[in-house]
């Protein structure tokens, strides 16, 4: 009863943080695909260079999220960015570029070097395979990693709140600290919720975007 | 277009060399086949005309302009370019898979749907059925009908085919190949295809080139592979009973004589008639045709000059079996053999007399070759 009793008094700010949390999560996976798409693009046919890109980005999501908001607070000061929004932007987006790389060289990859050098053999200029052949066989893995990364991003950012970033992290650590269970409650319960939501949304996306015959092919094989 | 190879060669890395200064010529509308065992740089050989795989030396001379003056992408979009089935995009549809290069030219939508539609009904596929499939909803020898069309699709007028029918169990195989020689009939095109499979050289092939470890070893029409090989090697390619399995696979289409002589019946021509036209030539007999230019039979002239002359000659017409240019050497000889008859006239879909397969020819052609098949 003191769980609903909570919800209804604070209704405003769990609407509010709930806003904010996603807020952060729209800015961040954006930058994150800009960012690591163009990367795993770029790399994919370069055996080494992958490897090499791939180890660093692993090394990044290895960094414990709270030391990495601590590392960010201090290199962001000078600019009058330590707090707020952007530590927790950088931090996800840094943490996305993992998954979102490893699945851009693995989808491009896994596309039948056969059927590059037919699309080469007609007559297509690079850009042509790559947006023609490569990366619309590419959509399921690719929207993969992209949703491993927002529902990473949807747990770290609750960690976000303590570089002021505010978000749902709210009232999992004031709930921690004024030892309020129905606060943490009201967090946990809300970002286990948006983290599934997310998941199956993207994951309707996901099918959304996949070429049709690509669908058929891989019911085909099921 | 003929395509010229001058000194081709490629030297993968410091001395591997996978094609050894090759010369030849693949003829102007003719179908010439690269043969050889793996690693003999036939497929190698092939990607350097679309400059896939880019020559080390040597020149390729397409219409009397090298390769090289041609920009790498309007070259390509120039030559059609099949290979097997897996090449086709699994995420186009049928329609769209045929409609990559036209659109890569920028052709107007409603033309490129009017090649398409005549692509699908050349192949033999459902105008109405298959263009909107994807490529996993059909068969493979679909799959493959739809990969001849999409290289066929902005009309080139040299067509490379890698392995084409690689992936397609025998009898499937049989049945692509039988299609792409009438196809071939009705479009003439300049193809250069690579197969490793030496009945498909034999049937396919107007011409033959055969590759060992990079080097040309052969490149002669198919009957002149057959009866002289070259060395050992062609021969053991050939296989020892190379003459009933050729006989079995060269067409009537390549070999038929173009040399008869055909009357043409009406109600009035009488045996006497008949008699002054054929007593013009020293023929034996003569082909009757019909009005409407259809074959009706034959006449023997040693049986009409016994006939009263003033008989029409309808009454002496004699029914005779006949030939599709499709049919193999093989089928002519065996329908020779049951009927009697020591020719055979050729006609074609449409009921024309094309010419006729005589026994002294066929004998003549594989006149060299071992037919008991023991060396």
């Amino acid at each position: 009863m003191e769980f609903l009793d909570y919800v209804t008094r604070n209704l405003d700010r769990i609407v509010s943080e709930l806003l904010r949390h996603i807020h952060i999560i729209a800015i961040a996976v954006p930058i994150s695909i800009g960012i690591g798409a163009p990367i795993g693009i770029a790399i994919a046919n370069h055996k080494n260079l992958a490897k090499v890109v791939i180890y660093i980005a692993s090394v990044m999501m290895t960094i414990p999220s709270l030391a990495l908001f601590g590392v960010m607070v201090v290199l962001l000061a000078p600019f009058g960015a330590g707090l707020g929004i952007p530590p927790a932007v950088i931090a996800l987006v840094v943490y996305s570029m993992l998954p979102i790389i490893r699945n851009v060289v693995v989808a491009i990859r896994a596309v039948d070097p056969e059927m590059i050098e037919a699309a080469r053999g007609m007559g297509m200029t690079k850009a042509q395979v790559l947006f023609k052949v490569r990366l619309p066989l590419s959509v399921p893995i690719i929207m993969a990693g992209i949703r491993n990364a927002a529902v990473m991003g949807i747990a770290v950012t609750t960690i976000a709140y303590l570089v002021g970033a505010r978000g749902l992290g709210y009232f999992i650590f004031s709930g921690l600290s004024r030892a309020r269970l129905d606060m943490i409650l009201v967090g946990a319960i809300l970002v286990s919720a948006m983290g599934i939501g997310t998941n199956y949304g993207l994951m309707k996306l996901e099918q959304f975007l996949t070429p049709r015959g690509v669908r058929l092919e891989r019911q085909e094989n099921r | 277009m003929a395509i010229e190879l001058k000194k081709l060669r490629k030297v993968y890395g410091e001395s591997t060399v996978a094609v050894d200064d090759v010369d030849l010529t693949f003829e102007d509308k003719k179908i010439s086949i690269l043969i050889g065992p793996s690693g003999c740089g036939k497929t190698t050989t092939l990607k350097m005309i679309n400059r896939l795989i880019e020559r080390t030396s040597g020149d390729i001379i397409i219409d009397g302009r090298s390769i090289d003056e041609i920009g790498v992408i309007e070259l390509r979009r120039s030559i059609g370019y099949v290979i097997q089935e897996i090449g086709l995009f699994p995420h186009m549809t049928v329609f769209d898979n045929i409609a990559v290069v036209p659109r890569l030219l920028k052709w107007p939508e409603d033309k490129i749907k009017k090649r398409v539609m005549e692509l699908l009904d050349l192949m033999n596929l459902d105008p109405d059925e298959h263009p909107y499939k994807y490529p996993v909803q059909l068969s493979g020898g679909q799959k493959q009908r739809v990969g001849v069309a999409r290289g066929l699709a902005a009309d080139p007028e040299i067509l490379l085919m890698d392995e084409p029918f690689g992936a397609i169990d025998p009898i499937n195989r049989e049945k692509l190949q039988d299609a792409f020689i009438e196809i071939q009939e009705q479009i003439n095109k300049t193809i250069v295809f690579v197969t490793h499979d030496i009945r498909e050289a034999i049937k396919l092939g107007d011409n033959i080139a055969i590759f060992n470890e990079g080097k040309l070893v052969q490149y002669d029409e198919t009957m002149t592979v057959i009866n002289e090989p070259a060395d050992d090697f062609v021969e053991n390619l050939l296989g020892s009973d190379r003459g009933l399995r050729s006989m079995e696979l060269v067409r009537v289409h390549d070999h038929y004589d173009t040399d008869f002589f055909a009357l043409e019946l009406t109600e009035k021509l009488t045996v006497g008639d008949a008699l002054k036209e054929i007593e013009k030539t020293d023929r034996r007999y003569a082909y009757v045709l019909n009005e409407k230019k259809r074959l009706a039979g034959y006449v023997v002239r040693k049986k009409i000059e016994k006939a009263n002359k003033s008989d029409p000659l309808k009454k002496h017409v004699k029914e005779t079996e006949s030939i599709h240019p499709s049919s193999s050497l093989l089928e002519a000889m065996s329908l020779m053999m049951t009927s009697g008859l020591s020719a055979v006239p050729v006609v074609d879909d449409r009921g024309r007399v094309r010419g006729v397969v005589r026994f002294s020819a066929l004998m003549e052609m594989f006149g060299s070759v071992d037919l008991t098949g023991s060396d």
